[in-house]
């Protein structure tokens, strides 16, 4: 039990868009905080996705309690790249001028990883803050909701390709502790979140490759999200097709619904089996619930699967 | 009608709009094959198509280069297209390239692609891929090969961003600030520039302490390497990509699933676009789930024959229960589209299917649905 999931500290949920990342970072920390943990959930983007999850408007850029055990904050990246230049301009009358001019706006946004390496210095710094009394972490498990795929990998790859570019100053030595904390695998994992569906499915696989070989990241399992749950047996499959065509005179809606479940079940199960080969890392399923627009109970049961089930694997 | 605009006096460019995971590029090539059966010489432009759709329409392995999908791929369906399909993968990076090479000199352009500034610009940063997509729909649409244009767009609401001005694109190239600021450090050392001309602003100067100075060394150089010509020419032509497509030549089409968050993301496509005066076809709404009538006892009563197994009767009662909650949950999603647009927007559902859609026959699956609501 020394490496599980809940032993780490800091977890990347990435994936294709529309995968569930922004449910499973959610469930995910509900898991966590129900064994004790104090978990900080941090969005990366701009829609308030999680927040509404957890019945928040949004969230802001100091973490805020949302639940028991567990708080929430979004990363801007501007702010924390403005309260960086505050610490390292001495003369304070120059950084302001900075800040407020439209240069530093435009390098903000523009310059190559800058975006990025603050995002990953501001999740390192609050993995490194401790409770000033007990001088253990203020937090044990920081939770990441992640940028869709293609964004998701060049968030984390920044810091590789930056460490060669920036050789002195203030952000390139960050940059080597941000380096430090995503590839060490006993701090840092990642979790990929995906659908039984080719495209996610290839992404997933895609994207297990590129951390392993290209970010030297650990990815600690792929989450299949929405499969739908097995309900017949072989053996009620052949009395199905049976009923089907012979023993009803008319089409019965009751049977179309049970051989569609079967059809879609069938399907989804192929695209689970090819990344169960393709794979190296252990994959964890999660239910569909029949509905476009999970409630906080169906979330809680979410959770409570990734507790007894996600958390066990190692 | 959905067909009127497939007829000759119809729009030659439909563009599809939508999140990630909608199943746009389905609809797109849909659209393709639709504008094929009636007539037009049709072009899908997409991004990044599922492998098994590209393999099929025979258009895998060709980035960046238009492929005609082979007649026998329609005659296999028994379909004979007056008109012909065709389809492309769009390549970023080579259509920022393109306009680079189109606008700078000789000698600019080679260090221009050689910058490392620009090289991030034009492959990762937020709107380069959302703008070329429309740089090059507008490329091929004025080279006037076919008569339709099925954009199928990236898949993040920039792919709306271009609609503000084409003064946004000036923005992300950081025009105004390489005015502001660069230009001034700049004309000293035009055929030799050198680093302490920057530092020689105190902003720039301590700027560089926190980003390091190959940083501004990056972006100043390729500032230095865009002159008036260059920068008119993007502007212009940016004007021109947005008056063509909020022009009748358009039509923009929400695509979405009935989950929640595409279906909010679809909403704020169709205001963006009526804020803008874009023509707008509708909302394509795909994988829907069937609603089912509401059951009466005796549609069940089979299930109370001694044939029937007892605990096989109670997985289908469930099942069906479980079915029916998600055709009504579907089917509100839609009805708060309805309520949002008002009844004049048209809305197509396509059902989800059971089986993958990755050739022209399933196209064609999808093709009945859109041509007719079910």
């Amino acid at each position: 039990m020394i490496d599980t999931i809940l032993n780490k500290r800091v977890i990347f949920v990435a994936g294709k868009g529309g995968a569930g990342k922004t449910t499973v970072t959610a469930a995910l920390a509900m898991a966590a905080a129900s064994h004790n943990k104090n978990v900080l959930v941090v969005e990366t983007h701009e829609n308030d996705a999680l927040g509404s999850l957890f019945g928040q408007t949004g969230f802001t850029e100091k973490p805020s309690m949302i639940d028991s055990n567990i708080w929430g904050m979004r990363i801007d990246p501007k702010i924390v790249l403005e309260e960086y230049i505050q610490k390292f301009v001495t003369v304070s009358f120059v950084a302001h001028q900075i800040i407020n001019s439209r240069i530093f706006e435009h390098l903000a946004v523009a310059t190559p990883g800058l975006k990025e390496v603050m995002i990953l210095s501001e999740i390192w710094r609050f993995e490194q803050k401790t409770d000033s009394n007990t001088k253990t972490p203020l937090y044990d498990l920081i939770i990441v909701d992640s940028p869709a795929t293609g964004h998701g990998l060049s968030l984390l790859r920044v810091p590789s390709t930056l460490t060669s570019m920036l050789q002195t100053g203030p952000i390139a030595t960050q940059t080597r502790w941000v380096e430090d904390m995503l590839q060490d695998s006993t701090r840092t994992c990642l979790i990929l979140v995906a659908l039984p569906e080719e495209l996610p499915v290839n992404e997933a696989l895609e994207f297990e490759r590129k951390a392993e070989n290209d970010l030297n990241m650990c990815v600690a399992a792929i989450i299949v999200n929405m499969v739908y749950p097995t309900i017949f047996s072989p053996k009620d499959l052949m009395a199905i097709e049976r009923m089907n065509n012979s023993i009803l005179k008319k089409k019965q809606p009751i049977i179309e619904a049970a051989r569609r479940q079967i059809a879609r079940s069938i399907l989804q199960q192929l695209h689970v089996n090819r990344l169960m080969t393709e794979s190296g890392r252990p994959i964890f399923q999660l239910p569909f619930y029949y509905t476009n627009n999970l409630d906080r109970e169906q979330i809680k049961d979410i959770a409570e699967h990734i507790r007894t089930g996600l958390f066990k694997i190692s | 009608m959905l067909k009127n605009i497939f007829e000759n006096n119809g729009p030659r460019i439909i563009a599809c709009c939508g999140s990630g995971g909608v199943g746009k590029t389905s609809i797109a090539a849909t659209l393709g094959v639709i504008g094929a059966l009636n007539g037009r010489k049709t072009l899908v432009l997409t991004i990044d198509p599922a492998k098994r759709l590209a393999d099929s329409l025979g258009i895998d392995g060709f980035k960046h280069e238009i492929h005609k999908v082979p007649r026998e791929k329609f005659s296999k369906n028994g379909l004979e297209p007056s008109g012909e399909l065709s389809a492309m993968m769009l390549d970023t990076k080579r259509t920022f390239d393109k306009v680079i090479s189109r606008y700078a000199s000789g000698n600019s352009q080679k260090k221009i692609f050689e910058n490392r500034y620009y090289q991030h610009l034009s492959s990762t940063l937020a709107g380069s891929q959302e703008y070329m997509a429309m740089e090059k729909l507008y490329e091929i649409y004025h080279e006037g090969d076919y008569d339709l244009i099925v954009l199928d767009t990236p898949p993040t609401r920039r792919a709306l961003d271009f609609l503000d001005t084409p003064q946004r694109l000036m923005d992300l190239l950081g025009h105004k600030y390489f005015w502001k600021f660069f230009r001034p450090y700049l004309y000293a050392g035009r055929f030799g520039f050198r680093l302490f001309t920057i530092l020689a602003s105190p902003v720039l100067k301590s700027l560089s302490q926190v980003t390091g100075t190959h940083v501004l060394e990056d972006v100043a150089e390729f500032f230095n390497l865009w002159d008036d010509v260059l920068f008119d020419g993007f502007r212009n032509r940016a004007g021109e990509v947005q008056k063509l497509l909020s022009s009748s030549e358009s039509l923009f089409f929400a695509v979405t699933s009935p989950m929640a968050r595409p279906l909010k993301e679809a909403v704020y496509l169709y205001e963006k676009l009526a804020e803008h005066h874009i023509p707008f076809g509708g909302f394509i709404i795909n994988r829907v789930n069937l609603r089912y009538a509401e059951s009466h006892s005796h549609d069940s009563a089979f299930l109370n024959s001694p044939d029937i197994d007892k605990s096989l009767a109670e997985k289908l009662r469930i099942n069906f229960e479980k079915y029916k909650d998600l055709g009504v949950s579907d089917a509100s999603a839609i009805e708060e589209i309805k309520n949002k647009t008002g009844d004049n927007i048209l809305i197509r559902q396509i059902p989800l299917f059971d089986s993958d859609i990755y050739d022209i026959r399933g196209l064609l699956k999808i093709r009945e649905h859109l041509l007719s609501d079910f």
